[in-house]
């Protein structure tokens, strides 16, 4: 016959209480010794790095993606400074169809 | 010297002011890492979460109290104990005594459901014999969840998990409990 849920709740729950009711002796004064003999010979690690530090990061695949990064920018700026947009004139496209701007207001809502 | 005090002049280059931490939350951290990690393994896992505590000290942004933060290093050293020592094949899975099982299989057949269990021995003995044969982070969830009533929310910051691995895990390790407790009871 298997133990009843109700059974292994309350088993569960006598558990808890042994395991809350262990107490350990106290750590002798050798241990403490030996723990500051440890962190004497470490230093504490710098803080956690922020968001922007990808871009001195050591790993080689961020420095490759950031040099990656900088020659697209530089391609998109210049694709953007050299080309003749005026003659394009995007307002006449807009107001030919305006489905598009249709489109975008009711995505923003 | 309070806790900042000393976290502040440790980080400025003042080692020795981390005695004053160490002085303050061993207590604590021994009693965390005595219930959780065989008492021959006490001293050396104490020791773990204090070299972290103190090779982090610059991460603790005082958000929370210091001795919080400790607990949660103190409980991350047991769970890598348990970790290193499944890997290596080192947690002894003796059987459970006979008194152990006679007393199980005797309470799960009595009919009043108030009978409460009082032999605190057999208890021990089976919630040793039970851990030892969970996973260290189901071993993990259920100390912190079962054993000490955490919120799942709790529990999850306190391992760095998502909740849902909490729940999913708890409920899993949950179950294997049962099974291995009915199997007792089946077969004592």
């Amino acid at each position: 016959m298997p133990l009843s849920g109700e059974k292994f709740r309350r088993l569960t729950r006598l558990w808890a209480r042994e395991h809350q009711a262990q107490d350990a002796p106290p750590l002798p004064a050798a241990w403490e010794r030996g723990v500051m003999a440890r962190v004497r010979g470490l230093a504490p690690s710098p803080p956690e790095p922020g968001w922007l530090s990808f871009l001195t990061a050591p790993r080689p695949v961020w420095r490759v993606a950031w040099g990656a990064s900088l020659v697209a920018t530089g391609l998109l700026v210049y694709a953007v400074a050299s080309g003749d947009w005026a003659s394009l004139d995007p307002g006449r496209w807009l107001l030919a169809d305006p489905s598009g701007l249709v489109t975008l207001a009711l995505a923003s809502l | 010297m309070t806790d900042q005090e000393a976290i502040d002049r440790v980080l400025a280059g003042e080692t020795d002011a981390f005695q004053h931490l160490l002085e303050a939350h061993q207590g604590r951290v021994a009693r965390i890492v005595g219930r959780r990690v065989p008492p021959d393994a006490v001293e050396e896992v104490a020791q773990d979460a204090f070299v972290r505590a103190f090779q982090g000290l610059a991460g603790f942004r005082g958000e929370a109290p210091f001795e919080h933060w400790l607990s949660r290093l103190a409980v991350l050293a047991c769970h890598d104990y348990w970790r290193a020592s499944h890997r290596r094949h080192e947690i002894p899975e003796s059987g459970l005594s006979e008194a152990a099982q006679h007393w199980l299989a005797g309470w799960a057949a009595q009919e009043a459901a108030t009978a409460e269990p009082t032999r605190a021995l057999e208890v021990r003995e089976l919630l040793h014999w039970a851990l030892a044969r969970l996973t260290p982070a189901e071993r993990s969830v259920v100390t912190l969840v079962y054993l000490e009533e955490m919120s799942v929310k709790e529990a999850a910051a306190t391992l760095g998990w998502s909740q849902v691995n909490v729940k999913v895990r708890s409920h899993r390790a949950r179950k294997k409990l049962k099974k291995l407790l009915d199997e007792v009871v089946d077969h004592p």
